[in-house]
């Protein structure tokens, strides 16, 4: 079989769950049992198809890009990274907007900036396991 | 139009990118919509689609929910606490994947440790503004 076909095939199985084959591929990739020419092809698979995917298959795919080929995987993650700055940003201020309405809400005592990023979380944990929050935040 | 199908059509737009639509439908809310009944019947037509809509319309919903029912707003917070958190979490290890790579590429030392957001995104900010990940690393590392 065709080494990109196997590599979509591979893919596929692992947002299924199953990650082994495809890191066992990306394996003989580095080792050098693919040929140049096949891998390239994959490379600009993932390079044209990187920007039309859902976030979550974005880390997937770039993660086997760069493992395959450093400098491809460097070019689309510098390109990409304005992108995923503004995404994290926009899930910040959301978590921000639902921790801060639910720390209201129960009237708890907590200094919440909206660019404190990593309380924020902290917060959002703790509400989210159901344990005492200002107890969690001092440790 | 019932109070129902212009909302889904404000939906549809907000989907484009145009949020004048949720604009005009709860600006109509207090001297149209605004009857318990009305309200109880958006509520059921509306939360079970919150859940799967792009974060920006679901801030936006929120935003519009606590001023026309604080309560129905905070179990709506409640409820989408977990999704919330786990989308938080994802979006800021995708900022520490791209720094990571990038640091790898230019023999710059990135810390492993991905769960420290505040630092992620001003080394991310950095960046975009023009730094290198190196020099940004290595001022870090001064202070």
């Amino acid at each position: 079989m065709n080494a990109l076909l196997r590599y979509q095939e591979l893919f596929a199985l692992a947002l299924e769950g199953d990650g082994l084959p495809l890191s066992e591929f990306i394996d003989k990739v580095r080792l050098g049992e693919v040929s140049l020419s096949e891998v390239d092809e994959i490379v600009e698979h993932i390079k044209q198809s990187y920007d039309g995917l859902p976030c979550s298959l974005r880390a997937i795919s770039l993660t086997c890009l760069f493992q395959m080929h450093g400098e491809a995987g460097y070019e689309v993650a510098r390109r990409d990274l304005p992108k995923v700055v503004a995404e994290f940003r926009r899930h910040a201020g959301y978590l921000h907007q639902v921790v801060g309405l639910l720390v209201k809400h129960r009237g708890l005592r907590v200094p919440l900036a909206q660019d404190d990023y990593d309380t924020t979380m902290r917060v959002a944990f703790a509400l989210n396991e159901g344990i005492d929050v200002n107890r969690f935040l001092k440790r | 139009m019932n109070l129902l199908s212009c909302y889904d059509e404000a939906i549809g737009l907000a989907k484009t990118g145009d949020f004048t639509g949720l604009d005009s439908f709860f600006k109509q809310w207090g001297s149209r919509h605004s009857s318990g009944a009305n309200r109880g019947e958006w509520l059921d037509h509306m939360l079970p689609e919150y859940s799967a809509l792009d974060v920006s319309i679901k801030a936006y919903l929120l935003d519009a929910l606590v001023a026309i029912d604080m309560e129905a707003a905070c179990r709506l917070a409640e409820k989408d606490l977990e999704t919330a958190y786990w989308d938080f979490r994802g979006r800021g290890g995708h900022v520490h994947q791209h720094l990571s790579i990038m640091a790898q590429m230019e023999g710059a030392d990135l810390p492993t440790i991905c769960l420290d957001y505040k630092q992620n995104m001003a080394m991310a900010s950095a960046v975009l503004d023009g730094s290198s990940l190196k020099r940004v690393l290595h001022d870090q590392a001064q202070r």
